[in-house]
């Protein structure tokens, strides 16, 4: 005899539905589970270090001055180098570390996905919030540069959020397409780190952006999204300005599709990551 | 996840009771031949047409309910497919095809504390595994105070769990994991979790789970307690179902025939035959004598295999000579604790003076030679000289044979030979860990310059290759390719042995050749989860276009065979025929080994022929238990009417003599 208190859940495995959808609707369901990797992830980098979190901090600290002193008489930009050349190192950061980590979370995971289900995806989500936690930390010793060498805090920095939840959406999506294509070649992962490089050094962060060539400039503008996104958190919070809404709105399109194009690739290959890895 | 709100077609298939459903459920994994790893590569292969996969099924369409209250459990040979089950029941895996039903929530006590991580405390881990397990935090709240009582760990939970024991973590895991009212419940091999009063718990935890209408699907190697557990077992073999139902029967029919004997002592009409057959359809009548006392004779059926077993027996050196007809072919099989080896009859008109081996290894294994004087007249005198050294010398009675071994000696290559030039018969035997190994020493008279192996895998299991340069005076330059492919070149001083690995390299064929003329020797050594085997080449100035194996059997274990064409310009047509039927017809690219399997079949000769004129090999990988064993097929032309086993014996494993006749 059967009694049924609440209906039981069901998986049934002929449907199929949309997939990106369905991956969007179990990734919000492991809610959850998100919040505690990403809590994991942070917690255990630091529990055994003695500075703990301050070196969230002290890392592009430490980069910013190194370049500070390397190049500001270089570009001949005086004292505001250090927090120009900052702001670009936290967006860039940002970016390289966590399209990584999704590639290395979704890794990681595998070992867990082999034994229960699990949304995979969530590897992924988790990896982007702890590198959105790790970029908000690393924002008091920008705005404590910023104070020091008198580059002015104006309201436009309150656009910030947006800025970097749009290098989140560009980074799940370059990363997610990453951990798809690595999947069937393991190389490619590999290849990506040198291609980082190269495409730091086509990104105005630590020269200004003025040093380009008119053309040139506008070659990497609209060839490599990089600059767009380093751009729109840059503007608002060094030079204290809005970018015309123009640009804006053709960056988030940009980093949005990112993101699109990567979660539908990695959904519909989702079920391949038990068979492979 | 849905709700059961969706089209009525959903429901249909659903009593309200079941929990589980699979229809048709097949999973096949594809496993490319060779790994391909880059773009170039897979481009240039795409190209080619040459990505070539193995299908891998590793469940044929599987149908199951599950229902409420109900316990099943799943019983198999390892690679049964028992742990892909129960991923596709825990939604791990999708399958490849068929459908999957599962009503309610599934608590998978299938790797205890995947999850853990060791920075954490347990009360963070707690919550960590509970959330990857598809519950709320909010729950993991509610029931946190229930966990930690259960697992008995109030006094560690704000320490990191580096710092438990793997008891205590076990405990952990499995609180957290049955500690929500699943509807399902999915265990792999873990009835014993920690001490023995937390095993009691645990036991009595499911217990009140099975009490309470939870369904459980289990898996164990431990018989005793899936019969205690489970109202209902299903017995999977090689991705399929063999049987389902009451666990008594089962695991009896299932012990049954894990005994191997009743299942490849077969065609039971042999026996039958046996006596009183003459005159009537059989091909031959073949004599077996034991130590030179002549057996009862045993009767061969036409495109038959008769596999004689001879209780209590332990004796050597065998013969087995046709009566009637002139040719014949026979092998041993053996069972050995959990492993498996066959080797062929040696031919009495190739027995000569002296034999090989390129390694002896009385350190890392148990090992030792076993030399037999097939004479029935003279005694022989034989010595063995281990990397040009002598090791020891003996007289040999006639029809008798003698074990020798030296302690604490490694090394290569081993040469046996009489002193007078009489012929001799010599094989090695090892044990290592729980597995037998059986070689027939390569005859000295047939050392060539070229030996061919089906196949090298260094990813699956580990392989090496050993090349031995028997001569005293000059050094030897060896070449050896896999799939045509350089692996390098090698210089071999006199009286030397070398072993090669290499690294990554999964395919075949594999041709290891003297550069520079000499003579050499080359086996291939394998470990397959701590079983070990050993084959040595296949010479390549006995290549030919037929080659028989005595038995198939993908029943029992499984078993392919492999089947080579050296030619590296031409392709090759063969067929296989097994009991006098034609099976298959393959088409071999140059340099290419391919592997056949007859699923579930065990039938024996096997007829490998190439019909247009070129030469080929074959082997057989037979996987039994935890072991792999190989032997290659015997050269059509080299069938003999006579043929000799160094022993036989029945006391201290499983042998049996097979026989057939071409």
């Amino acid at each position: 005899m059967v009694t049924e208190k609440t209906p039981l859940p069901v998986y049934d495995s002929a449907k199929r539905g949309f997939f990106p959808w369905l991956e969007l609707r179990e990734a919000i369901r492991y809610r959850d589970a998100i919040f505690h990797l990403t809590r994991r992830d942070i917690v255990a980098r630091y529990k055994r270090s003695f500075l703990g979190i301050i070196w969230t901090m002290l890392n592009p600290l430490g980069m910013m001055l190194i370049l500070t002193v390397v190049f500001s008489t270089a570009f001949n930009t005086g004292p505001t180098y250090a927090a120009y050349v900052l702001t670009g190192l936290l967006a860039w950061n940002f970016f390289s570390q966590t399209s990584n980590a999704v590639v290395s979370g979704l890794a990681w995971g595998s070992g867990l996905v082999q034994k229960v289900y699990l949304p995979r995806s969530i590897f992924g989500i988790s990896a982007i919030g702890t590198g959105l936690v790790n970029f908000i930390l690393a924002l008091a010793p920008l705005l404590l540069v910023m104070l020091a060498t008198g580059v002015p805090i104006r309201l436009s920095v309150l656009f910030a959020p947006i800025a970097m939840l749009m290098l989140a959406c560009f980074s799940l999506g370059i990363g997610l397409f990453l951990a798809t294509v690595g999947l069937y070649f393991p190389d490619v992962t590999e290849m990506y780190q040198i291609l980082l490089i190269a495409w730091m050094y086509l990104t105005p962060i630590i020269y200004p952006e003025t040093i380009l060539p008119e053309n040139i400039r506008l070659l990497f503008f609209w060839l490599n999204p990089m600059y767009r996104l380093v751009r729109l958190f840059r503007y608002p919070v060094y030079e204290g300005e809005m970018l015309p809404i123009s640009e804006i709105s053709i960056t988030m399109l940009m980093a949005i599709s990112v993101f699109v194009l990567g979660w539908w690739l990695f959904s519909r290959k989702a079920n391949e990551f038990a068979y492979r890895a | 996840m849905s709700l059961l709100t969706g089209p009525s077609h959903s429901n249909s298939i659903f009593a309200p009771e079941d929990r589980i459903i699979l229809g048709d459920v097949s999973v096949n994994y594809r496993l490319p031949r060779e790994r391909v790893s880059s773009f170039k590569e897979f481009a240039i292969r795409k190209l080619q047409r040459r990505l070539e996969y193995i299908e891998f099924r590793a469940l044929q369409n599987i149908n199951i309910k599950v229902k409420h209250g109900e316990t099943l459990g799943i019983i198999g040979f390892n690679g049964a497919g028992k742990s892909t089950l129960l991923k596709v029941i825990s939604r791990v895996l999708h399958p490849t095809s068929g459908r999957v039903v599962i009503k309610g929530r599934v608590a998978p006590l299938l790797e205890l504390g995947a999850a853990f991580h060791p920075e954490l405390t347990g009360r963070e881990n707690i919550f960590l595994n509970g959330v990857l397990l598809g519950r709320k935090n909010q729950e993991m709240e509610d029931r946190f105070e229930d966990i930690v009582e259960f697992a008995g760990l109030r006094d560690f939970i704000d320490v990191p769990v580096r710092t438990y024991s793997s008891g205590m973590l076990a405990r952990l895991a499995f609180s957290v994991a049955t500690e929500v009212d699943p509807d399902i419940l999915l265990i792999d091999e873990i009835l014993s979790v920690g001490d023995s009063s937390f095993a009691k718990k645990s036991q009595a935890r499911i217990r009140q789970f099975q009490d309470n209408g939870v369904a459980v699907v289990l898996v164990s190697h431990t018989l005793s307690s899936l019969q205690e557990l489970c109202n209902r077992v299903i017995w999977l073999d090689r991705g399929k179902i063999v049987e389902d139902g009451d666990p008594e029967r089962i695991i009896q029919s299932y012990l049954r025939q894990s005994n191997i004997s009743t299942v490849t002592l077969p065609p039971k009409d042999v026996k039958s035959s046996a006596p009183g057959l003459e005159g009537s359809d059989y091909a031959a009548k073949a004599g077996v004598w034991f130590a030179g006392t002549e057996q009862n004779a045993l009767f061969i059926p036409r495109s038959k295999v008769i596999t004689p077993i001879y209780e209590d027996k332990v004796d050597g050196p065998i013969k087995i000579q046709v009566k009637n007809s002139d040719l014949l072919f026979t092998s041993q099989r053996v069972l050995y604790g959990n492993s498996f080896n066959e080797i062929m009859g040696f031919p009495s008109e190739q027995l000569t003076s002296t034999y090989w081996y390129p390694w002896y290894d009385q350190m890392s294994m148990q090992s030792w030679l076993l030399i037999s004087n097939p004479s029935d007249a003279q005694p022989v005198d034989v010595r063995v000289l281990i990397a040009g050294t002598e090791r020891g010398s003996y007289r040999i009675e006639p029809l008798s044979t003698i074990k020798v071994q030296f302690d604490g000696i490694s090394g290569g290559p081993v040469q046996v030979s009489s002193t007078n030039g009489q012929p001799i018969l010599s094989s090695q035997r090892v044990v290592y860990g729980g597995s037998f190994n059986e070689i027939m020493g390569y005859p000295g008279s047939q050392l060539t310059n070229e030996y061919w192996f089906s196949w090298y895998d260094q990813m699956s299991m580990q392989n090496w290759l050993l090349l031995s340069n028997p001569e005293s005076a000059h050094s030897a330059d060896v070449r050896v390719l896999i799939a045509g492919a350089k692996q390098g070149d090698y210089r071999i001083e006199p009286m030397k042995t070398i072993k090669l690995q290499f690294d990554g390299i999964v395919g075949g064929p594999v041709q290891v050749i003297s550069i520079n003329g000499q003579s050499i020797l080359s086996s291939q050594r394998t470990l397959h989860c701590g079983s070990f085997n050993e084959v040595i080449g296949y010479p390549g100035d006995k290549l030919t276009t037929e080659y028989w194996h005595p038995w198939y059997d993908d029943r029992i274990m499984k078993t392919n065979l492999l089947i080579t064409n050296p030619n590296d310009t031409v392709s090759s047509e063969v067929d296989v025929f097994i009991s006098g039927q034609k099976e298959q017809t393959h088409i071999l690219e140059p340099l290419s080994t391919i592997k056949c399997q007859f699923s579930g079949l065990t039938n024996g000769p096997i007829r490998v022929v190439n019909n247009n004129g070129k030469a080929i090999f074959t082997s057989m990988h037979g996987y039994y238990g935890d072991g792999f064993s190989e032997v290659f097929g015997f050269p059509g032309n080299q069938l003999s009417g006579e043929h000799w086993f160094p022993k036989y014996d029945n006391v201290n494993m499983r042998t049996w003599l097979l026989l057939g006749t071409p």
